[in-house]
């Protein structure tokens, strides 16, 4: 992570002309020989990037966000609009199906074709090509046009040219997902033996799993922007609860009624803190929440924590325990300790409800959003208390 | 080489191809000027020889500009996944296309001479000029067009047409002595023309009257326009690809 950077993004932008008719297409050239800069949409706005050698950056984001266009940008593929991108080294790039392979021809004479474009040498060419074909694993259909290639063999022979070449920053988009689970399994060994070896990881994927697995970092783009960058488990589960309340927010809108006649909650502190966000100080998070009650009697408080796509995590209710609140001019004050220290990582709401005295009915509710941060790679909504024994005895 | 690889490598004849279409070519102009219409005049001299000559470099002229209009959309799918110098593509697609045919023009010029229809003299030296002026002006109409054409999804069906009507006001099939005076004139102005003219000079070891220097500068402002276009648009040409 010192010296120069293999490839430096600086302020990376890239507008796109959009133009549908004839007529709008014969006006742009005008423009663009007259040196006027794209009006249509805008993919990526002030993009800045170092990747050093030995890196493994995950790009992550909504269908739209730019990815695919930073990567060709990157690959030299795509020229910025404004901004600039520096390369110091050899790049290798899986970019969309088909990596320039030639339909009409057979993947061993495509595979001679890209040797020859990537500048492999001739004197130990039939060998590389040999073991390209042997890492694809296509079978006969090595000697078939790759027109009657499935997508998945199409990738398999792409990432096996390019893991053949070893280049020192190798960028993929999303070509995991196509090959079968073997193939997958097969690539992404190869690709942590790559990065295990020094190589560099520029990987593009919907998969959160996989880029958990492959890099150190993240860079969430939304809209053109870099809106997270940093340690991938961080960007990669805010990124996965931003997802999940998304789908949350079409199925679920809360109702909040508050007629005065009703039991409501007046004030919510969360670590002494009123903000919608919770701070993560420590794992205890202290609240104290204030109940208003339109006939004096005690209301209780229910609470519970649901994930960011609106699974129930856990709840309960002030009566289970006997709790009692705190009562001062009207408003009744409940006291409450929480451990969040088995929830896994990721975004939480804390909901607190007020309800009648006999604990029944809920009538107000009041959110308070959370963010579990944390490296892990279990799986789930808690963490269970678990044990791994030794094997007893020895091994043959 | 690639491109000349790809376009035999499919046929069943293979290289053989390169070396038949020219003859059969040949054969055709043969039988159909020769033997069935018995053409003859007295401008022409031979009239195979005559055709045969001015129409090798009008074939290359025009399947290199017409490949060259196609190319950038056609090869849309590979520079938008591999980095490829575009030009360098461009360059290295049309050299083998005019080659073909400039292989395809020695083979007529080697049957010609063994029927002794024509003898090689020391000017035979200035064919590869002539040539290569040929090739800097097709590149350049290719490269133009191949540009706009990125715009102007017309443009490649529109130099089709073009081409048809430019054949046939360049003197192929007719010695330029045949056009009415101001179309003479305006010969000058068209290279075609003009290379053809030469080439069949050269080739049969005549004098050749004409002016070259319309010529050159014709092509000069089509290369410098070409080029210019070409610079000022290439980053940018993927956006409407």
């Amino acid at each position: 992570m010192s010296g120069t950077p293999l490839v430096r993004v600086k302020n990376l932008s890239k507008a796109w002309s959009l133009c549908s008719t004839p007529a709008q297409r014969a006006r742009a050239l005008i423009s663009v020989l007259l040196g006027r800069q794209a009006e249509g949409s805008v993919t990526l706005v002030d993009i800045n990037l170092d990747v050093y050698r030995g890196e493994s950056l995950g790009i992550i984001g909504s269908n739209g966000a730019g990815k695919s266009t930073l990567l060709k940008l990157i690959c030299g593929v795509l020229h910025p609009t404004s901004g600039s991108v520096e390369l110091n080294c050899k790049i290798g790039a899986l970019i969309e199906l088909g990596a320039g392979f030639e339909a009409e021809r057979t993947g061993r004479e495509n595979l001679y074709i890209s040797a020859a474009l990537l500048g492999f040498e001739s004197s130990d060419l039939s060998d590389k090509i040999a073991s390209i074909i042997a890492f694809a694993d296509i079978g006969a259909y090595i000697d078939q046009p790759v027109k009657h290639y499935s997508s998945g063999m199409v990738v398999r022979l792409g990432f096996a040219l390019i893991s053949a070449w070893r280049p020192e920053v190798l960028i993929t988009d999303e070509v995991l997902a196509v090959g079968d689970e073997s193939f997958q399994r097969k690539c992404i060994r190869w690709i942590e033996q790559y990065l295990a070896d020094g190589g560099t990881l520029l990987l593009v994927s919907h998969s959160t799993y996989h880029i958990q697995k492959l890099c150190k970092h993240a860079l969430w783009l939304k809209d053109g922007r870099v809106h997270a960058y940093g340690d991938v488990f961080d960007v990669t589960q805010d990124y996965l609860a931003f997802h999940e309340r998304l789908s949350d927010a079409d199925s679920n809108t809360l109702e909040a009624s508050g007629s005065p006649n009703e039991y409501r909650i007046s004030s919510v502190l969360v670590n002494g803190e009123s903000e919608e966000r919770i701070r993560p100080i420590e794992k205890l998070i202290h609240c104290a929440v204030c109940l208003q009650s339109p006939d004096g009697r005690v209301p209780r408080l229910g609470w519970g924590i649901i994930r960011g796509d609106g699974t129930a995590v856990y709840g309960a209710v002030s009566d289970m325990l006997d709790a009692l609140p705190r009562e001062c001019g009207g408003h009744f004050e409940y006291q409450l300790e929480i451990d969040s220290s088995s929830l896994l990582p990721g975004q939480y709401t804390l909901r607190f409800h007020a309800m009648d005295p006999e604990g029944l009915r809920m009538f107000d509710s009041v959110e308070r959003f959370l963010t579990i941060r944390g490296a892990t790679r279990e799986l789930g909504l808690v963490r269970i208390p678990h044990k791994w024994s030794a094997p007893s005895g020895e091994s043959a | 080489m690639d491109e000349l690889r790809q376009r035999f490598a499919d046929g069943v004849l293979g290289a053989f191809w390169v070396l038949l279409a020219p003859l059969l070519q040949l054969a055709v102009f043969y039988f159909v000027f020769v033997e069935l219409f018995r053409s003859r005049a007295a401008e022409t001299g031979n009239y195979l020889v005559f055709l045969a000559i001015g129409f090798w470099p009008w074939m290359a002229f025009s399947e290199t500009v017409l490949r060259g209009t196609a190319l950038f959309v056609e090869k849309a799918g590979l520079t938008q996944k591999v980095r490829v110098s575009k030009i360098g593509m461009f360059m290295g697609v049309t050299l083998a296309s005019f080659l073909l045919h400039a292989v395809g023009f020695l083979m007529v010029l080697s049957v010609l001479l063994f029927s002794a229809e024509i003898s090689v003299s020391i000017q035979w030296l200035l064919l590869p000029l002539i040539w290569l002026v040929l090739y800097v002006f097709a590149v350049s109409v290719g490269l133009f067009f191949s540009v706009v054409n990125v715009f102007v999804r017309d443009t490649a069906k529109v130099v089709g047409l073009v081409m048809t009507l430019w054949f046939f006001v360049t003197p192929i099939f007719y010695p330029v002595s045949a056009l009415p005076s101001i179309a003479l004139q305006l010969q000058a102005y068209n290279p075609l023309s003009i290379v053809v003219e030469l080439n069949r000079g050269i080739v049969r070891a005549e004098i050749v009257d004409v002016a070259l220097y319309p010529m050159f500068v014709v092509v000069t402002v089509c290369a410098t326009l070409a080029a210019g276009l070409y610079r000022r648009v290439s980053r940018r040409l993927e956006e409407f690809l």
